[in-house]
């Protein structure tokens, strides 16, 4: 797999007091590939957390006649519905007034600077109604990585403790909830999930709910599977012998124990859950407009693909990219996690 | 008029009757503990000794109700523990007896503890499901429980995660674990088995000590005579899921009477026996195999081994008889 990995000391044994997470996170931290992508993933997230600050209409900092203002954070009366802009511009010093680095709100229009390509002013472009794009994408992050981490929430929590149910008990509970798993696997994830967003009003905790009811098969088969695995240790004996209920054997014992392989598959998860609300709004199903999100601005690019390579380029890139990154990060987690994948070179 | 203070109580702590567990598999019923009964007066030992799927664990793991139901089933019989049948008890109360009044340790140590946690964590844990302690309390009882069977350094040591320790040490603090709450009856399945000779002495040692200090009752499992030599007062022979012989151990080693037992006692490497010397000789085994659980023969299971083997034996189950004093078998050609 790598060649520059050194055989060392026996990680186990080379520093004490190491638990079980900061050991796969050593073993996580030599992969560079996955830690970039962690980096990634992590810059993304304050992008998200942070969008108000990057793109905005208003003026981080206002100074005016002696007084600081902060319009962003803040509803001044005295602003009610100004162009701040505007005000901007008649701002003679040592009155300032300072905008965020893309000093556009995602759904400002400017028709007199639509479909314009990257410029000096709109750094990537804008679409049909002049609306900034670069603005459009950083809040369109929010919406992917919510959905992303809702989702896939909702799925690891229905599967984990249905497939920890199944597990554990086995016999009759395993019985109907692997037929459940079964049942649920037939039908494409996809289009069950249009259907469900068709009958539903038009909104993003909807198809959180849609990808989150949907996606569970995969997580409760494989918690099954890992207490399938651990139910027979010795160690889940040993803490009921010592007087543990079956709810504290599960969730206390055997559930830290199964959790790694499952957290590995939420990664790849959050991966597709993007993919999907991305593909959903492409196809008009998603998070209702104004709303920018990264499908949503692929789909309004679609009338003018022939010349307007920003509006499908740029967007299409933020997908591809955060995609790759939580792939990319699932895979060092998995390497990191099962160290039997990782020894073979 | 005074009540005769602390007068012998003629009724032992645990007394096992009739015991029957089975388990259903493929092949038909399995009964792994077939009609076994045992008592242990509060503060005695006993130890339990037999082969492989002989069904001494079966009989620890039915005191605890342990037993994996499906496909395990404690089918018939009674467990009287201080009084009261635990068979009977809800699995409420019987929580409350697991590692409070009854605790177990198990015989590999290293996979026995929960590999996610600090050990003092999981003793901490233990102690706190049976007491209203607050979790510095725990964590200091935790300390002195690890002090306690002899592990050096223990305010270090408790915040380890079991793949840090030895086998030895893991077993160590299975033992703080399970005597944290100073149960009345400690079982000890193979407890030395998975540890090399040295370290097995020092295991067996410590419990012996600890449940001479605590004035604890011991059940032993083991398939080693000579852990039971050294560490109980009485045995009981298991054979096939029944009871063969049950005596004082001395009078067990001198007098054997069972042909199983006396084989076992025979399989073993006598000292200063060594090759070309007076008395040196072949170690006898006993021939043939275990009957299988699943088709064994009508009558004594044992017949098919046996150098005493008559005919009655294949017709009828021959009956657990007090043959000399304290000293009961299940044969009908010993006496």
């Amino acid at each position: 797999m790598r060649s520059d990995v050194k055989l060392g000391p026996d990680p186990l044994l080379s520093k004490p007091g190491r638990s079980y997470w900061g050991l796969v996170w050593r073993q996580f931290r030599q992969d560079r590939l996955a830690l970039a992508a962690l980096i990634g993933v992590l810059l993304l997230f304050l992008v998200a957390i942070f969008a108000p600050l990057l793109a905005n209409d208003k003026p981080i900092y206002l100074r005016m006649q002696g007084r600081s203002y902060f319009p962003i954070f803040k509803n001044y009366h005295r602003f009610f519905e100004t162009d701040f802009k505007a005000l901007a511009d008649s701002l003679a010093a040592p009155d300032l007034a300072l905008f965020p680095p893309v000093p556009y709100s995602p759904t400002e229009y400017d028709l007199t600077q639509a479909l314009k390509p990257p410029n000096q002013y709109h750094w990537l472009g804008t679409d049909d109604r002049g609306r900034d794009i670069l603005a459009r994408m950083i809040y369109g992050a929010r919406v992917s990585l919510s959905v992303g981490f809702v989702a896939v929430s909702i799925y690891v929590l229905i599967g984990v403790i249905l497939g920890s149910l199944a597990g554990y008990y086995g016999g009759v509970p395993d019985v109907f909830i692997s037929r459940a798993i079964e049942v649920m696997i037939c039908f494409p994830t996809f289009f069950l999930i249009i259907t469900i967003v068709a009958f539903l009003p038009p909104s993003i905790y909807n198809i959180m709910a849609a990808i989150g009811i949907t996606g569970w098969t995969g997580v409760a088969r494989l918690t099954r599977g890992e207490f399938l695995k651990l139910r027979s240790r010795e160690f889940v004996e040993a803490t009921r012998a010592l007087g543990a209920s079956d709810l504290r054997a599960i969730f206390r014992h055997l559930l830290p124990n199964a959790l790694a392989p499952v957290l590995v598959v939420a990664t790849f998860g959050v991966a597709d859950a993007i993919l999907i609300e991305s593909s959903l709004s492409f196809l008009g199903f998603g998070v209702p407009p104004p709303t920018p999100s990264w499908g949503d601005i692929l789909s309004q690019s679609r009338s003018y693909v022939d010349f307007a390579w920003w509006l499908t380029t740029f967007p299409g890139a933020a997908i591809f990219l955060t995609i790759t990154m939580y792939n990319l990060v699932g895979e060092g987690f998995r390497d990191a996690v099962d160290p039997r994948l990782k020894q073979d070179r | 008029m005074p009540l005769p203070a602390a007068a012998p109580s003629l009724e032992p702590l645990l007394r096992i009757t009739n015991l029957v567990t089975t388990f259903r598999t493929e092949r038909g019923l399995l009964r792994a503990v077939d009609g076994v009964s045992l008592e242990i007066p509060k503060g005695g030992k006993l130890g339990l000794i037999g082969e492989s799927g002989c069904g001494k664990s079966v009989t620890a793991l039915s005191i605890l109700r342990l037993i994996p139901d499906p496909p395990g089933q404690i089918e018939s019989g009674e467990i009287l523990f201080d009084g009261q049948d635990l068979l009977k008890l809800p699995l409420s109360r019987m929580r409350h007896i697991r590692g409070n009044r009854i605790s177990m340790i198990f015989q590999e140590p290293q996979s026995s503890l929960n590999p996610v946690y600090t050990v003092g964590n999981q003793i901490a844990e233990t102690i706190r499901l049976h007491q209203k302690v607050s979790r510095r309390e725990a964590r200091e009882r935790a300390i002195a429980a690890l002090k306690q069977v002899g592990i050096s350094d223990p305010e270090r040591r408790v915040a380890e995660y079991p793949n840090q320790m030895s086998g030895g040490m893991c077993q160590r603090v299975m033992i703080a674990m399970a005597l944290s709450c100073h149960p009345e009856l400690l079982i000890a399945d193979e407890p030395s088995t998975a540890l090399d000779v040295t370290i097995q002495a020092q295991i067996l040692e410590l419990i012996t000590s600890l449940v001479r200090e605590m004035s604890m009752s011991l059940l032993l499992i083991t398939h080693d005579l000579g852990v039971i030599a050294e560490t109980v007062e009485q045995v009981a022979v298991m054979y096939a899921g029944k009871v063969v012989e049950e005596a004082e151990v001395h009078e067990l080693f001198q007098n054997p009477l069972h042909p199983y037992t006396t084989g076992l006692l025979r399989s073993l490497p006598k000292l200063g026996a060594e090759a070309g010397q007076a008395g040196h000789q072949r170690l006898q085994a006993i021939p043939g195999l275990v009957p299988s659980p699943l088709d064994l023969p009508f009558g004594c299971p044992f017949q098919e081994r046996c150098p005493l083997m008559k005919p009655l034996c294949g017709q009828e189950m021959p009956e657990l008889e007090e043959k000399r004093t304290g000293h009961r078998v299940r044969c009908f050609e010993s006496c």
